[in-house]
């Protein structure tokens, strides 16, 4: 099973709910980093949302088209189930943890060639809270390309955004990150 | 195994949780697509409405008609029609970007594909002869249509100001003279001696026409140009 794609397990556990737990499995902790990485949230609310997104999942299974990536369509329901956690607890203070990611700040900064201090370890919690700083669809399109490590397509399908709106969407981000960046610096 | 999935699979066995049918999808897709179609093709007819009223209505070419700008949009322009046109292509719009592939076609590339469908869909409408058959018909089964959506009516129902239309009662050929039952059933007494009558005119009971002139009395007009009711006015030629 281990060596079987998803797409084939979510045939099979169509056929026999029990194989469900492979993909559960699978992606029990992708899912648990992503959604903390998008909200910023502590991992008991995180892990409500994604015991959510399981279940929705699995209700949903049969509208699974394969002709598409299933971790995309996993990952836009834990999208989804994201933003509306966001809109009921709009007037919570959401609490912030540490992203546990080591690579945001290799990643990122240097695709943004940001001055070499952002990159220091001592900074990262900076860096993350100037991201937390940008609109949604920014930090969405951030997150999925440079943290999640998805490509333009994966992100479309995700997002449910064209190919070309993603694009431009990451070439503003940077540019408003970087901004942001610059502006906390001058700030300190 | 991890807490979260552990959980999962646990309400699933006890809550006795089951995907749902896959016909629930397809019936799902096929509505969106069907509503898609539905308001495209609505949209399209409005087009048809549009084009039939626009290359039918004189007061659009014929400035002479109205007096202003306001008077213009008012009589002119169907107005009513283009909103309901734009509002079924609306609608058709949003049900297409909800489709399962919407979401990788561009704002604009939607757009493009739902208006030039809509207006060759409504250009072929109007070509076959089905707006004219449909505004009539509904000038017929509804009453306030020639108030709102077909505004022709109230262009050649302005006596005061010289614009009278109707269905012709009886002719003198030789005192050329014609009375006519307007469009709001008051019958007129037409001199049509120094009119232009131009040559789509038939004058013949039943039929129903246009006239330019003004009025000298009460239920009396004095035509100085008469022209046949279908038709904006341009290639009629004098007879």
């Amino acid at each position: 099973m281990l060596k079987k794609k998803d797409e084939e397990i979510v045939k099979l556990t169509v056929e026999n709910s029990d194989n469900y737990r492979h993909l559960v499995e699978r992606y029990e902790k992708k899912l648990l980093r992503y959604i903390r990485r998008l909200l910023y949230i502590n991992t008991e609310d995180a892990e409500d949302i994604l015991q959510e997104v399981f279940l929705k999942a699995y209700r949903n299974l049969n509208s699974y088209n394969p002709k598409y990536k299933f971790s995309s369509w996993i990952y836009r329901i834990a999208h989804n189930e994201a933003i509306s956690f966001l809109r009921k607890n709009k007037k919570r203070r959401l609490e912030v943890v540490n992203d546990p990611a080591k690579n945001i700040f290799d990643t990122l900064s240097s695709d943004l060639d940001l001055e070499k201090e952002y990159i220091e370890k001592d900074r990262q919690k900076e860096f993350e809270e100037v991201l937390y700083k940008l609109d949604a669809k920014y930090r969405d399109v951030l997150v999925l390309k440079f943290l999640e490590g998805k490509d333009y397509n994966e992100i479309s399908e995700i997002l449910h955004i064209s190919s070309g709106t993603v694009g431009s969407l990451i070439s503003r981000a940077k540019v408003k990150l970087k901004d942001l960046i610059e502006l906390d610096g001058k700030g300190k | 195994m991890g807490k979260v999935s552990k959980n999962v699979l646990e309400k699933i066995k006890k809550a006795g949780i089951k995907p749902i049918p896959k016909w629930h999808f397809m019936l799902k897709n096929s509505f969106i697509w069907g509503l898609f179609v539905v308001n495209l093709v609505l949209g399209a007819i409005g087009f048809a409405a549009v084009i039939y009223l626009l290359v039918n209505n004189d007061a659009v070419w014929d400035f002479s008609l109205t007096t202003n700008i306001f008077q213009w949009i008012l009589l002119a322009v169907p107005v009513a029609w283009i909103a309901l046109a734009l509002f079924f292509l609306f609608v058709a719009y949003y049900n297409f970007k909800n489709t399962e592939d919407g979401y990788r076609t561009s704002v604009w590339s939607k757009l493009l594909i739902n208006i030039g469908i809509a207006v060759l869909l409504g250009l072929i409408l109007y070509t076959s002869g089905f707006s004219a058959r449909m505004n009539r018909l509904l000038l017929d089964s509804i009453p306030f249509y020639s108030h709102t959506l077909d505004m022709r009516e109230e262009v050649w129902m302005r006596p005061e100001e010289g614009f009278l239309s109707g269905d012709i009662l009886s002719v003198d050929g030789e005192e050329k003279v014609i009375q006519l039952r307007d469009l709001k059933e008051s019958e007129w007494s037409i001199g049509y001696e120094d009119a232009i009558v131009k040559s789509r005119v038939v004058l013949d009971v039943g039929e129903r026409i246009k006239i330019l002139g003004s009025a000298v009395s009460e239920n009396v007009f004095e035509a100085s140009e008469i022209r046949p009711w279908a038709g904006a006015g341009r290639g009629m030629q004098e007879k």
